[in-house]
C-alpha cells in the first residue's frame, strides 16, 4: 500500500545549526505516528519543513517529503496553498498566539473553509465545525474574539480551522503542551474522535510519551535532529532497543516507584 | 453610558495638562521674562526712556500687576490682572490681540487654519498610503540580499536634511523645468496648483524614516504565530500581509497618525516659509521675527490644546481598532495627586509673582538693562560641553562593558567591518569638535609684534574672537600650502569665488579704463570649496559647523539624562503618587509642540548653543524618561532583584548596582539614535532663525546665508553643496551605527543578519 506521506532523507539547515539531520518515515493512510523527542531535537523543525511553513531564508531544506507522489519540498507556491490545510493542516502549540488577535473566530475558521470549500457557505460550516469540536454555544463563539475564550476552546477552535479543509494529515505539534491537565484529556479524546470519523491520518509530536498510549499506531524517536528508533508504538514502549529510548522511558515518573533520585538522561544515555 | 464617563474621567486628568501648560506659559513669558523686558526688547534696546516702556505696556495691558490687584475692588481684584485677562482667558480661546499691530489673534488663526490643513492634509494621506505601500513590499524582501541596499537606501534618504528637499526639488521643478510655480497662493480650491510641490517634498522628505519604520512594524508582525497559521491555511500571501498583517498593525499606526494631529493644523514651518504659503506655520514665524509674544504666546497654547486632543483622540483610536483594550481601567488616572500638584503649583507661582512684583520694579529701576550684546565666544561654556561630552562617551562605554549587552555590542563591532567604519568616521568628527571646542583668546600684538596692553586693565590685551585647536592646525596647513595668514579672518576674500579658483566670482570695472576684469583672489587655489558672498572659506565654515552639530547631537541628551534617570527610575521604582506626578510632568512637557517650545525659549532667552540644547534637552526628556521608567517597571518586577533584596541589600545599593547598569544601554540606543535627529533639527531650527546665533558656525546657518543664492546667474551652488555634503557624511555614518547598536542592544530584535 502506497502511504499517505512518505518523508525521505530530511535535512533543515539554519544558518550554521543542523536541527533536522537525514531523517526518514512513513505514515500510512489513517495511521497516528507519534514523533517524541526532547525540545531541540527536531521535531517542530521536521513537521514544519514538511509545507515550507518556516522562515522562507533562514532554513534550507533538502530531501523528499513525498505525499502520495507529490514531493512537497519542489512543489510551486500555488500548488503548495492547496496542500497547506486541503491535504495538510496544522495544530500548534499556544493556541492564544496562533489565533489572529484581532479577527473573530467564527471568520478565521470560515478562511480556511473558504479557501479550500468554495461553495460551502463558510460562515455557517465555520459555526458547525465548531460545535463539532465541542464549543458550547458555537453561535456565540463564531462572533468571539480569541481572548474571550479560555485556552481549551482557543485549541478546539484551532483544530476546527485545521478540519475545514478536509485534510488527509494532522500534524499536532504539542498541542496540549500549554493547556492543564484535564483540558488536557478533553482535546487528546476529541482527536481521537475525529480521527476515527474522518480516517485522517495524525503526526503527533510531543515530548510526552505516555500521552499517547491508546492512541498512537506507530512511534518516532528522535534526538539531535536523527531518529534514532522507529517502530510500533506498543513494541517501543515496552521494549525499546535503543539506549536513548531507554533512558526516555526511564525518566517517566511511575507512581509507586520508590526511588531515592529520579534519573537524568544524561545518567541513563550518554 | 460607559463611554461617557470614560470620556469625563479622561478630560479631568487632561484638564490639569493644560493648565499646567498654561503656567508654563505665564512663567515663562511673565515671570523669567517680564513685560517691561518684552517692552525694551520690542521697543529696540539700549536707548528706551521708562515713559516708553511705561507706554507700551499700558497700550497693551501689561500694566497690570501679575496676580492680585489690591487697588481695584471686588471681583476685579482677580480679573484686572495679566494672570486673568492674558493667561487665563486662553481657556475661553480668547488669544487677545497681538503686541505688533492690535490686531484680533482668533481672528487671523481661523482664516489661516484653512491654507495650512490644504497642505498638510494631502500630504499626511497619501504620505500613509505611499509609505505603508513601500513599507509592505519591502517587508517582503527581510534577508534576502536585496535588503541591505534597500535599507541603505532608506537611511541615506533619512540622512538628508529635510532643507535639501526643499530647496532641491524647488529649484528643479519650479525654477528649472518650471513644473510647478516656485511660490504663493490663491484663495479657494486654485490653490492646488501651489498645493502639489509641498504635498510632493513631505512625501519624499518623509520617505526615510516613515517607511523604516512601518517595514519595522511589518517584519515583527510577520515572526508571529497566527501568521504563520494563516500561511498553513493555505492563504495565498497577499491576502495574509493585506489582511492579517496589516490589521494588527493599525494600532502602531493610528497612534502615531493621530499624534500628527498638531503638525496638521499647526502646518509647516519650513514649507509655508519657503513656498510663501498663508498658514499658521508662517504666522508663527513671522510673529517670532517681530517679536510679537502675544501670538507666540498663544500658539503655543493652541498647540498644546491639540495636542491633547490628539491624545484623547488616541484612546478613542484604540478603543475602536483594538478589541482586546477596555475601557476604564488604569489608563484614567489617578486623579488626585496630579490636581493637588497643579492647585499647589498654581499657588505658588501666584505668590511667587505677587511678591516679585515689587522686586522687578526695584531691580529695572536700578540697573539698566544690558542689551543683548554680540555673543563674545565664552571660554569655559565650550571648554565645559567638550569635556563633558568627551568623558561621557569614554564613562558610557566603560560602564555598558560591565554588562552582558555591552559584551554583544563588542561582538557586533568586532564582527562588522560597516560598523567599524561608520563608528570611524563618528569619531572622526567628534575629535575635529573635541579641537575646536579648546579655545583660548590669543594676545593682541600690533603690526611690529608688540604686546599690545588694554586701557582699561593696563593688561595684555586678548582678541575678541576666540581661536582654537582646529584654527591653530588649519592655519598651518594654509601656511605650509604657501598662503601667509597670521588670524583665521586673514583666510577671507572679497567675495565669492568658485572652488580652486584664481579669480573672484564678480567682475570689476576699471574705473579708468572702463575694462571689465576679474580681480584676482589673495589666496588663489587654496579654496577648496571657493568663498561665499562675505568672502569666507565654505571649506572652514563647514568644518566649523562640525562642533555646533557635535555638540548639540550629544550633549543635548546627555544634558537630559540626570533629570530623565532621577525621575524615570523613581516614577518606575516608588510608583505612587511619585509615578503619578513624573507622568504628569513628561505629558505636560510633551503636549508643548517642540518647535513653539523652542521659539518661546529663543524669544526669551536670546540664541545660543547653550539655549538650544537646554530646550531640545527639555523636548528629549520626555522620550528618556519614559524609558527610563518602563524598564525600571520591568526590571523590578525580575528575580535577580529580589534576590538582592532577599540577601539584605538596601534600595539605594539595589538601584545603584542593579537597575542603573541595566539601564546604561538604553541610554546608549537612545543617544545613538538620537544623535541625527538633533542634528537636522539644529540645522532646521538655525535655518529659521531660532538656532545658535549666527556668529557661531552652524549649517543651518549657512544654508539660510546661501539659499538665496540659488537665483543668481552663475548659480553660486557650493556654499550650499558643502553644508548639505557635510551633514551627510555625518549623519549616513551616524545612522548607520545607531542601526548596528539598537541591533546589538536591544534584546528584542534578536541578532541581525
Amino acid at each position: 500500500m502506497t502511504p499517505l506521506l512518505r518523508v525521505e532523507d530530511l535535512h533543515v539547515h539554519f544558518r550554521s545549526v543542523e536541527a533536522v539531520a537525514g531523517i526518514s518515515f512513513e505514515i500510512q493512510k489513517g495511521e497516528v505516528l507519534a514523533l517524541v523527542g526532547e525540545s531541540g531535537s527536531g521535531k517542530s523543525a521536521s513537521a514544519l519543513a514538511l509545507t515550507r511553513l518556516l522562515p522562507e531564508r533562514a532554513a534550507e531544506i533538502r530531501g523528499r517529503a513525498l505525499l502520495g507522489d507529490t514531493d512537497l519540498l519542489s512543489l510551486a507556491p500555488r500548488d503548495l496553498r492547496r496542500v497547506r490545510g486541503g491535504r495538510i493542516a496544522y495544530v500548534f502549540q499556544e493556541p492564544m498566539s496562533a489565533l489572529h488577535p484581532l479577527l473573530r473566530v467564527g471568520r478565521q475558521v470560515a478562511e480556511a473553509v473558504r479557501q479550500h470549500r468554495p461553495g460551502v457557505p463558510a460562515m455557517k460550516e465555520a459555526v458547525r465545525l465548531l460545535g463539532e469540536t465541542g464549543l458550547p454555544d458555537p453561535e456565540r463563539a463564531a462572533r468571539a474574539w480569541p481572548h474571550e475564550l479560555s485556552g481549551g476552546m482557543q485549541q478546539r477552535a484551532i483544530i476546527a480551522m485545521a478540519l475545514a479543509g478536509e485534510p488527509d494529515l494532522l500534524i499536532a505539534d504539542e498541542p496540549t503542551t500549554a493547556l492543564d491537565v484535564t483540558v488536557q484529556a478533553q482535546i487528546l479524546e476529541l482527536l481521537k474522535t475525529e480521527r476515527r470519523k474522518r480516517a485522517m491520518a495524525v503526526l503527533f509530536i510531543t515530548h510526552h510519551m505516555a500521552l499517547l498510549t491508546s492512541f498512537a499506531d506507530r512511534i518516532a524517536v528522535m534526538r539531535h535532529g536523527k531518529i534514532v528508533e522507529q517502530g510500533p508504538f506498543l513494541e517501543v514502549i515496552s521494549a525499546p532497543k535503543h539506549p536513548y529510548t531507554r533512558g526516555l522511558l526511564a525518566c517517566v515518573p511511575r507512581l509507586g516507584a520508590r526511588l531515592k533520585r529520579f534519573p537524568t538522561l544524561s545518567e541513563v544515555a550518554p | 453610558m460607559l463611554v461617557l464617563s470614560y470620556l469625563l474621567r479622561r478630560l479631568l486628568y487632561l484638564f490639569p495638562i493644560l493648565i499646567g501648560v498654561n503656567l508654563i506659559t505665564f512663567l515663562l513669558f511673565f515671570l523669567v521674562n517680564p513685560p517691561q523686558d518684552q517692552a525694551r526688547q520690542a521697543l529696540g534696546g539700549r536707548n528706551v526712556r521708562p515713559e516708553q516702556i511705561a507706554a507700551w505696556m499700558r497700550e497693551r495691558g501689561y500694566d497690570r500687576p501679575r496676580f492680585w490687584n489690591a487697588k481695584e475692588a471686588g471681583l476685579k481684584k482677580a480679573t484686572e490682572t495679566i494672570f486673568f485677562e492674558k493667561n487665563a482667558r486662553l481657556f475661553l480661546l480668547d488669544f487677545g490681540r497681538s503686541d505688533v499691530d492690535a490686531h484680533p489673534v482668533r481672528t487671523e488663526l481661523v482664516r489661516r487654519i484653512g491654507p495650512s490643513l490644504m497642505v498638510t492634509l494631502p500630504a499626511m494621506a497619501l504620505g500613509l498610503l505611499l509609505h505603508l505601500a513601500l513599507a509592505l513590499a519591502f517587508a517582503r524582501f527581510k534577508g534576502a540580499r536585496a535588503e541591505r541596499g534597500i535599507d541603505a537606501a532608506l537611511v541615506a534618504l533619512m540622512s538628508i536634511s529635510g532643507l535639501f528637499y526643499i530647496i532641491g526639488i524647488q529649484a528643479l521643478l519650479g525654477k528649472g523645468w518650471m513644473w510647478i510655480p516656485v511660490s504663493g497662493w490663491a484663495d479657494g480650491l486654485d490653490a492646488w496648483r501651489f498645493v502639489i510641490g509641498p504635498v510632493l517634498i513631505s512625501l519624499v522628505a518623509g520617505t526615510g524614516a516613515s517607511v523604516r519604520f512601518y517595514r519595522a512594524l511589518f517584519e515583527e508582525e510577520l515572526g508571529r504565530d497566527y501568521v504563520r497559521t494563516a500561511r498553513a491555511k493555505g492563504l495565498p500571501e497577499s491576502r495574509v500581509l493585506s489582511l492579517h498583517v496589516l490589521r494588527s498593525s493599525l494600532v502602531p499606526i493610528a497612534t502615531a497618525v493621530v499624534a500628527g494631529l498638531p503638525f496638521l493644523v499647526m502646518g509647516s514651518l519650513l514649507l509655508e516659509s519657503f513656498f510663501a504659503i498663508p498658514g499658521l506655520g508662517n504666522y508663527t514665524l513671522d510673529a517670532l521675527n517681530q517679536k510679537d509674544f502675544a501670538i507666540v504666546r498663544a500658539m503655543v497654547f493652541f498647540g498644546s490644546l491639540l495636542t491633547i486632543l490628539g491624545l484623547l483622540l488616541t484612546d478613542f483610536a484604540y478603543l475602536l481598532v483594538d478589541p482586546r483594550i477596555r475601557l476604564g481601567g488604569k489608563k484614567a488616572g489617578r486623579l488626585l495627586p496630579v490636581w493637588l500638584f497643579v492647585v499647589g503649583a498654581t499657588l505658588v507661582l501666584a505668590i511667587v509673582g505677587h511678591l516679585s512684583d515689587p522686586a522687578i520694579r526695584a531691580v529695572q529701576a536700578a540697573a539698566p538693562l544690558a542689551a543683548a550684546a554680540p555673543a563674545t565666544p565664552a571660554l569655559w561654556p565650550g571648554n565645559l560641553g567638550a569635556a563633558l561630552a568627551l568623558a561621557a562617551l569614554i564613562l558610557l562605554p566603560l560602564l555598558l562593558m560591565r554588562t552582558l549587552e555591552g559584551q554583544r555590542l563588542k561582538a557586533t563591532l568586532a564582527s562588522s567591518r560597516l560598523a567599524q567604519g561608520c563608528l570611524a568616521v563618528v569619531l572622526f568628527f567628534i575629535a575635529i569638535a573635541w579641537l575646536d571646542s579648546v579655545r583660548w583668546r590669543e594676545i593682541v600684538k600690533d603690526s611690529a609684534g608688540k604686546v599690545v596692553l588694554d586701557p582699561r586693565t593696563a593688561e595684555p590685551a586678548r582678541a575678541q574672537q576666540a581661536t582654537s585647536l582646529l584654527d591653530a592646525g588649519l592655519l598651518s596647513a594654509w601656511r605650509l600650502a604657501g598662503a601667509p595668514v597670521a588670524k583665521i579672518a586673514d583666510l577671507s576674500e572679497k567675495t565669492y569665488s568658485a572652488p580652486f579658483a584664481k579669480t573672484l566670482f564678480v567682475n570689476t570695472t576699471d574705473p579708468s579704463t572702463g575694462e571689465r576684469r576679474k580681480e584676482t583672489l589673495k589666496h588663489p587655489g587654496r579654496h577648496p570649496m571657493g568663498t561665499d558672498k562675505a568672502g569666507s572659506d565654505v571649506f572652514l565654515r563647514a568644518v566649523k559647523g562640525v562642533r555646533t552639530a557635535v555638540l548639540i547631537g550629544i550633549l543635548t541628551t546627555l544634558l537630559a539624562l540626570p533629570f530623565a534617570l532621577l525621575l524615570g527610575v523613581a516614577a518606575g521604582w516608588y510608583g505612587g503618587w511619585v509615578d503619578d506626578l513624573v507622568q504628569y510632568l513628561y505629558t505636560l512637557i510633551s503636549a508643548i509642540p517642540g518647535v513653539l517650545l523652542v521659539m518661546a525659549f529663543v524669544l526669551l532667552f536670546g540664541q545660543g548653543l547653550w539655549q538650544i540644547c537646554v530646550v531640545l534637552g527639555l523636548t528629549g526628556w520626555t522620550d528618556l524618561c519614559r524609558l527610563m521608567r518602563g524598564e525600571t517597571l520591568k526590571l523590578r518586577e525580575l528575580p535577580f532583584i529580589a534576590s538582592a533584596r532577599a540577601l539584605g541589600a538596601r534600595d539605594a545599593r539595589i538601584l545603584r548596582c542593579h537597575v542603573i547598569p541595566n539601564l546604561t544601554y538604553l541610554v546608549l540606543v537612545n543617544l545613538a539614535l538620537a544623535f541625527s535627529a538633533l542634528v537636522l533639527a539644529e540645522a532646521t531650527l538655525s535655518y529659521l532663525g531660532i538656532g545658535v546665533d549666527p556668529g557661531t558656525g552652524s549649517w543651518g546657518v549657512m544654508i539660510n546665508d546661501a539659499r538665496l543664492e540659488l537665483s543668481r546667474d552663475p548659480v553660486v551652488a557650493w556654499p550650499l553643496l558643502a553644508a548639505f555634503a557635510s551633514m551627510f557624511a555625518l549623519l549616513l555614518p551616524a545612522n548607520l551605527l545607531a542601526d548596528q547598536i539598537r541591533g546589538a542592544l536591544d534584546p528584542k530584535s534578536g541578532s541581525k543578519p
